[in-house]
């Protein structure tokens, strides 16, 4: 597959959004498994 | 037998903390030591009066070149006259409280937990003077970018010319 | 076969640094602008003086070829290093002049620290630092974070030839985003102005709510925003952001610092409307896939010693430095004396955090995931060989931004660069201790320069040893080059100097 290289502005709001919400998802992801392994250890 | 020997080292290890008051480099390198005791603090008050709930307030407090955050009553903050920035040295206070090595309540910061707190110097202004040196050190240093943009332009023509 | 340096090239190599120099003497009008703004007149003639000395200083090496000359890709692998040098050199005189630093070299170290987004601190009283030098500090992280010569390609400084996308590449950006080189590295300032924007908007809105004065809010959410978004770890308190007391506040940075170790081509690829490549990108699972066992590690161990009682103190203590830390930031909520207290397995896990860095083509540092991926993959293969019956031939593929297939050539680079990462970590480490510190404490610290994150267990201090403080100097510069291009440095200047011996 050949790498793509059109406008990246294109979508900036909904890729910063789609940035956000991944990264909220991966914090939720990481807050879980710390108090997990926190609880299972406790 | 140990436990009396304990009780007794901790009641001797507080006592002159209480007795006297202590550099926040020192309370914080002692750290777990003194976890839950009263002890006394002196330093100067930097930075911001920070929100910590409805009813206190952090003041910052810096001596020894370490700062420890002191929650206090926001009515109390509102009585130090200067809190320490650039340009300005923030009002000396002594403050009595309970320090925690990591407090349940903030999020497991280490922090004082202010009993009272006494205004011992109220701070003061300083001036930063521009000094003229440097002024005379740029314009030199000027004049010689100035020497250096003429003479490439020079061997530019030069250059482009043959 | 090893080829020395002609004249020619050494005298068109001393003009551009003499460009990039002048480019850097404009960004300090930043910091002056601070200054007058705020009345801080001595500070304001510091920055003079760093403004003339970086226009003498450049226009005369910019004196050594007035031939508008192209540069070959050779001569942009040695560009590269020796800009971040002068760079830094350079950067350091206002600070150097400001009476936060014992001297010279502090300020030196302060800046490669800067400009490399590493965030070790040599400063004294910073809590009652001018506003203008701490924009300065902070304006550091922007420059070194997007790549000083990112910054002087975006605004295509006289640069001339097919040069311009080899000094990209000299600076650890392996990918361009868009054909274009100026394009690519303009994108990259585009995505930085808009994080940042939102980052300061934010994080000044939550410093008003815990009652900050307008004017300090909002320059402190800046800094924090820059620091933060360009993985530095620079912060204008010395209890960094611990000061803020807030824990939004830290939940806002870690948004910032997870954008930092993305790749620019990830931002493209989502502002492209590609939502999907997030997921299939080798490198974002591997990094979060790592922060995710990491962070098991620390709030395991974290419970194990009872040190924290309360949940919110496992998220504020433990998994925060693990992102600071894999991300290569640097924030840090707890005193340097009191990593002792997270208990050893928090502690190895946020030392692992840090060797194994964020995303390439970010601003973060370490070995970076793309890497570890790639390493984890052959592994993978390796044992699908054994598996497999004799006549299979076992391939295997990942996805980064393309479809690709793992070929040995890869998975040779990879071990490469991680062998070079480990030595160079262990060799800090052992530096570090040589200078009697304990070998934990050296180990971090070591990590924490070359990986260019800036956590400190207090090693860093404007006592230690000035052996050290050079030893980490150049741990950050070769960290944040990725080790090739110093090589190539030293290699150059070795060969052209005794060039009987070793030419062949």
């Amino acid at each position: 597959m050949e790498r793509r290289y059109h406008n990246p502005y294109r979508h900036l709001m909904g890729g910063l959004g789609i940035e956000i919400a991944v990264f909220a998802a991966v914090i939720a992801l990481l807050v879980v498994v710390t108090l997990l392994a926190g609880l299972w250890v406790r | 037998m140990l436990c009396v020997a304990c009780a007794v080292a901790l009641a001797f290890g507080c006592r002159p903390a209480i007795a006297q008051p202590m550099v926040v480099a020192d309370l914080v390198a002692r750290g777990s030591d003194l976890d839950g005791h009263n002890i006394r603090l002196r330093g100067e008050a930097i930075g911001d009066v920070l929100r910590a709930d409805e009813e206190t307030v952090w003041v910052h407090v810096l001596s020894g070149g370490t700062a420890v955050g002191v929650v206090m009553d926001r009515a109390t903050a509102e009585t130090i006259p200067r809190l320490g920035r650039y340009r300005r040295i923030g009002s000396t206070l002594e403050i009595e409280g309970v320090f925690n090595v990591a407090c349940d309540e903030h999020g497991g910061d280490l922090d004082v937990h202010a009993v009272s707190v006494e205004v011992l110097d109220e701070g003061s202004e300083y001036a930063d003077p521009p000094s003229v040196w440097q002024l005379a050190i740029s314009m030199a240093l000027f004049a010689l970018a100035a020497v250096a943009v003429a003479l490439q332009r020079r061997m530019r023509r030069k250059f482009d010319a043959g | 076969m090893w080829i020395p340096l002609t004249l020619r090239e050494v005298r068109a190599i001393t003009h551009y640094l003499g460009v990039l120099t002048i480019g850097l003497g404009f960004a300090m009008s930043v910091p002056l602008v601070t200054a007058v703004l705020f009345g801080e007149w001595n500070p304001a003639l510091d920055y003079l003086v760093g403004i003339a000395v970086a226009c003498a200083l450049g226009t005369l090496l910019m004196l050594a070829d007035v031939t508008r000359p192209a540069i070959s890709h050779r001569q942009a692998f040695l560009i590269s290093p020796l800009a971040w040098l002068i760079a830094s050199a350079v950067a350091a005189v206002p600070l150097a002049l400001s009476g936060n630093y014992a001297g010279y070299l502090d300020a030196a170290f302060e800046t490669v620290s800067g400009l490399t987004t590493s965030g070790l601190t040599l400063v004294q009283d910073l809590d009652h630092m001018a506003h203008s030098h701490n924009m300065w500090r902070h304006l550091t992280h922007l420059i070194g974070g997007q790549g000083i010569i990112v910054a002087a390609v975006s605004l295509a400084v006289g640069l001339k030839g097919g040069g311009a996308f080899s000094l990209y590449l000299a600076e650890g950006r392996d990918e361009r985003i868009l054909p274009n080189v100026v394009h690519s590295a303009r994108f990259i300032w585009v995505v930085t102005a808009i994080w940042v924007l939102v980052g300061t908007v934010v994080l000044g809105v939550a410093n008003l709510v815990q009652g900050m004065a307008f004017s300090r809010a909002g320059l402190h959410a800046f800094w924090i925003t820059v620091a933060a978004y360009d993985t530095g770890g620079f912060a204008p308190q010395s209890l960094s952001t611990m000061y803020y007391r807030s824990g939004v506040f830290e939940l806002l940075t870690v948004f910032l610092m997870l954008a930092g170790a993305m790749n620019f081509n990830l931002h493209a690829d989502l502002w492209r409307g590609d939502y999907r490549e997030i997921f299939k990108n080798i490198e974002a699972r591997t990094l979060f896939g790592n922060m995710a066992i990491l962070a098991g590690f620390a709030g395991a161990g974290l419970a194990a010693t009872h040190f924290y009682s309360a949940n919110s103190e496992l998220l504020r203590k433990g998994l925060y430095h693990i992102i600071s830390a894999n991300t290569g930031t640097g924030h840090q909520t707890l005193y340097a004396g009191q990593w002792k207290d997270l208990g050893s397995v928090a502690f190895f896990a946020v030392i692992l955090a840090m060797a194994f860095g964020g995303m390439v083509s970010s601003t973060a540092g370490g070995i970076k995931s793309l890497r570890v991926g790639v390493i984890l993959k052959s592994i993978l293969l390796e044992v699908r060989r054994m598996l497999s019956p004799d006549s299979a031939a076992v391939r295997t593929s990942f996805h980064h931004l393309t479809d690709r297939e793992l070929t040995p050539q890869l998975v040779s680079t990879a071990l490469t660069v991680f062998v070079i990462y480990i030595a160079t970590y262990l060799a800090g480490g052992l530096i570090g201790a040589a200078y009697g510190y304990n070998l934990d404490a050296a180990l971090f610290e070591s990590i924490s320069a070359t990986a260019n994150v800036g956590l400190s267990t207090g090693i860093t201090s404007p006592t230690m040893p000035t052996g050290l403080k050079v030893t980490y100097m150049v741990l950050m510069w070769a960290g944040r080059l990725e080790f090739f291009t110093l090589m190539a440095l030293g290699f150059a200047i070795v060969i052209s100097l005794r060039p009987k011996r070793i030419v062949r």
